[in-house]
This record gives structure tokens, sequence and C-alpha cells, in this order.
């Protein structure tokens, strides 16, 4: 583990240090990764051996802090800002449950100071956390990008980039205010995961969501699983873990950015996963009729406007073999649940200053019946995550 | 941003920034400021844990260097506590923002 700390300073003197001082620590948990060509771990990783350390410590603690903040914002001050929004609506005379619509909610809460600087902190956590990643990554850009080079061509696994890509301009937004999106930054794919990290209030996350996820992907019912597909996988977490739960089965992963790729392959192949992962759009996958049986979507549809989610519907009973199982994973359509005031004020934040571009045309949807709409038939029982944020259905093409 | 890998273009630059102006507060010179002080709080937080770190350093080894300081791994004991620490930092630093004069109408 330590011969591999040559970058940064981090040089045989921290080989020493480590060993005398940290030598009757409670060691850190052993990597089982390997190492690939110009592979960088600048400090190690973190207790579980899976996530790197950030490239410096400063970094780490600015995310920490990050992290804390952001806590304090949504659960302590937000607490309060969300009764006040309740509070003012049902001032204004609306029932808070279901929320009026967005235009009542924000005129009752006109310019209220409590509110708005709930939101700004809000804001500004998410807008410190990029610039602090974004900033932390690039300064250390080339090592990190011969990493990447090096990777690419390494395995297991394999990397299919395709650079003539016709990329819709639908996917190019800067979702989550991520400065580059998914497809504007070659480090993106790094500063993805750790920032989707501090979203999910779980700094030392070892995909934890993933690896819950993958043990409840239903199985067809004649059990045969031979070949899996994640549709909008970003740094293919999902894909991982589904390797790790079926090491049998032909494991691929596409999305339409690079950088996010390019990131998820070389963290596979330094777990020694072998997995494919390929740059191509959901909706137009190029794999061949019934090649797959079983397709996943985890948190891709919200971002995607309807018209196209029709589309990647089509492709995936498509690729579906008859009784291939599709399992997407996303938050609630409106059709499903209804938001408080409190609630709906959140999604709106999220939607125009978290620049969650396409999620109010999702929400607005009938995703269940979309799926049905593309010949999917949906079966209401899916199993579902502990975690009752995100809401998993379940549906299989017709045998 | 990064320029690009030099071996090959694997990112497009004709990404779209967010179109939303964030000015929420009275006027964009306010909502400026409060975002400054509050990223002046992580670089604070980053300086307070290089002093734990090295008051941890120097106790156990009477001399400390950059590197010893980078390499460093908190013990359990020592993250949960520099957690709590870092809460209560947060809690007194910015509970002020929640002094809006309308508590009386708002439960806790
Ligand atoms: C919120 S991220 C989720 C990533 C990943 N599933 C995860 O668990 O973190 C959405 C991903 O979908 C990708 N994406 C969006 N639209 C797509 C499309 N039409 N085809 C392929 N990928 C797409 C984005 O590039 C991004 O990586």
């Amino acid at each position: 583990m330590i011969d591999r700390r040559t970058l940064f300073g981090t040089t045989a003197a921290v080989a020493s240090a480590f060993t005398s001082f940290f030598g009757s620590r409670k060691a850190a948990a052993a990597v089982t990764s390997k190492s690939l060509p110009n592979d960088i771990e600048p400090r190690g990783t973190y207790t579980e051996g899976r996530l790197e350390r950030l490239p410096e410590m400063d970094m780490e603690s600015r995310l920490e802090f990050t992290q804390g903040f952001r806590n304090w914002s949504l659960r302590n001050f937000g607490r309060k800002s969300s009764s006040r929004v309740n509070e003012l609506v049902r001032e204004a005379g609306f029932v808070t449950s279901p929320s009026p619509p967005i235009d009542d909610v924000l005129a009752a809460i006109g310019d209220d100071l409590t509110v708005w600087t709930s939101v700004r902190c809000k804001t500004t956590a998410q807008q410190i956390m990029w610039n602090n990643l974004v900033d932390g990554f690039n300064a250390n850009k080339d090592a990190y990008l011969a990493e990447l080079d090096a990777a690419d061509a390494s395995g297991p696994g394999t990397l299919e980039l395709n650079a003539d890509l016709d990329i819709p301009d639908y996917t190019k937004h800067e979702i989550h205010i991520q400065p580059g999106g998914y497809i504007g930054d070659p480090l993106g794919g790094y500063v993805y995961h750790y920032g989707v990290n501090v979203f999910t209030l779980d700094l030392s996350s070892e995909d934890v969501f993933h690896r819950d996820l993958a043990q409840i992907i239903p199985v067809p019912e004649d059990g045969k699983m031979e070949r899996f597909l994640d549709i909008g996988t970003g740094v293919a977490q999902l894909p991982m873990a589904v390797k790790e739960r079926f090491p049998e089965t032909d494991v691929w992963g596409i999305d339409v950015g690079a950088p996010m790729l390019r990131y998820g392959h070389m963290r596979a192949a330094e777990n020694g996963l072998d997995i494919n992962l390929s740059q191509r759009m959901a909706e137009d996958t190029g794999f061949e009729d019934n090649s797959f049986d079983v397709v996943t979507a985890y948190i891709l549809f919200h971002e995607v406007p309807t018209e196209e989610t029709k589309k990647i519907l089509a492709e995936v009973r498509r690729i579906l073999r008859p009784g291939g199982v599709f399992f997407p994973v996303d938050f609630r359509t409106y059709t499903q649940t209804r938001p408080s005031a409190s609630g709906r004020f959140n999604q709106w934040w999220d939607h125009v200053h978290n620049n969650e571009v396409w999620t109010e045309e999702y929400r607005a949807s009938d995703f269940i019946q979309l799926m049905a709409d593309a010949g999917l038939v949906v079966n209401e029982d899916a199993p579902t995550l502990q975690k009752r944020f995100w809401n998993s259905v379940m549906a299989t093409k017709p045998v | 941003m990064t320029e690009g890998s030099k071996s090959k273009a694997t990112h497009r630059e004709d990404f779209v920034p967010p179109q939303t102006e964030d000015v929420f507060l009275d006027n964009a010179a306010l909502d400026n400021v409060m975002s400054t002080v509050i990223a002046l709080g992580s670089e604070f937080w980053a300086l307070q844990k290089r002093m734990n770190v090295m008051e941890t350093l120097l106790e156990e080894n009477g001399s400390v260097s950059k590197e010893m300081v980078e390499a460093y791994r908190p013990t359990e004991e020592q993250s949960a506590a520099w957690e709590e620490q870092r809460d209560r930092f947060i809690n007194r630093v910015y509970g002020f923002l929640q002094n809006t004069g309308t508590d009386s109408k708002t439960a806790g």
C-alpha cells in the first residue's frame, strides 16, 4: 500500500512516518485493489479500503465542513425553514398537504427571511462543495489525467469511448450545478463521486447505496442472469456491485459522459471487477434485440425529458429478452405521492437552483404508465430499498 | 475546469451552465457576503483540523512534518470527537443566521 504513494510529496518520508507512528494504531483495512500503471493514491483509502482519500488533507477537511454545514442547513435550519413555509402557506389560507401549486407557495413565502436565508445556506453548501472538489482535483490534474489515460487500456473490464457520439443538448446541463456537468470536465467522474457522497450524507460511503441496491435486484423468473445492463450508469457503482453479487454475469454499463465512464472503469479495474463500460445513449444503445436478462437505471429518469424517456423505455423493451426484468429506481412522481407545501418548495429549489433541469417534467409524468405504454408489464410488488427517498419499480418484458 | 487530456478528447466544451441567478436576499451583495462567510468557515475548519492533527503528532512524537500531517489517519474516536467539534463550531458560528425575528411564531 505504501509503495503506491508516489505523488504529491508523500514519498519515502511518509512511508517511514506511517510505519513508525501509525504502526500501533488500528491498521487501515487492507487494500484489496490492484495497482494500475500511473495509479495514484496519494493518501491511501478511507477505512474500508475502496474510496480513496482526497489528494490533500485541506480538501478533505473542507469537504467535512461542507458535510457538517449541509447537515445543519438541511436538518437544523432546514427543519425550521420548512415549518415556516408551511406556516406561511397556512396563513395565506391554503392547506399544506397536499401542497397548493408552487406559484401560490412562492407568493405565500414572499420575502420571508428565515426561508430565504436557509435557501442561501443550502445553495452555498452546494457551491463550496463543488468549488473545493474542482479546485483540488485540478490542482493535481496532470497526475489524475495520466492515471485515467493509463487506466483506459487496463483491465479487468473494458472501456469503450465514442468521440463521435451525437450528444443531445438535454444531457449537457450542469445538473446539481456540478461545473461542466457529466460531459464537460475531464475529471468530472472524480468530482461527481465525492460530491455525491456528500449529497447522500455519508462521506465515507463505500458504494453502500449501490451495494444495497444490487442485493435486491430481481432475477428473472427462469433464473437466467447471463447478461446485465445499467443505463445512465455514471461512475459505474451499480455495475460494480452487481458484478460482486453475480460474478458469472456479463455486466455492462452505459452513459453519455466519457469522464464518468473513465473514472468508473478505473475504479472497477482497480477493484478487480470485470465489467464493460461503453459511451452510448440509453435511447439508442446499439445492442441487439433480446440481448439482456436484466436492465437497471438508478436515478437516471428524473434527469431526462419525458419525450426522451419514452424512447429509452422503448429501447429497454427492445434489448430485454422476453421474461427479462427492468428495474428502475428514482424519485416518486406526483402520480405516486403528493408533497406537502414545504416538500414542494424543496423540489422547486432542486429544479430551479440546483439545476435539476428535467426533474419537474419527470415528477409530472406518470412513469408507471409510460412503462406500460412501452409494452412492459409492471409488477407493483417490486422489492424496495429501506431508504424511502427512492422508489423502485419493476417491470418485465412479456414472454 | 481542466484542459483536456492530451491523448484524447474525452469531454465536450458545449456544456450548459445554469440559467438562473442565485440571489435570494435583498441584494446580490448580501448573498455574496453570506457565501463568502460560509466558504471561510470551510477554510477555517481546514486549519483547525491541521491544528488537531499537529497537536496529536507532537504529543505522540515530539516533532511533526507536512508529510506526517498529510498521511495522518484519525482513529475512530478522534474522528467522532472532531466531528462533534465541527458541529459545535457550525452551531456556534452559523446559529446566528437563524435569528430572523420569526421565532415567536415558528415552533423550534
Ligand atoms: C444522476 S446520474 C446517476 C448515475 C449513476 N446511475 C449513479 O448511481 O450514480 C445520471 C447519469 O445518467 C447519464 N445520462 C443522462 N441521460 C442519459 C442518456 N440519455 N443516456 C445515457 N446516459 C445518460 C448522465 O451522464 C449521468 O451520469
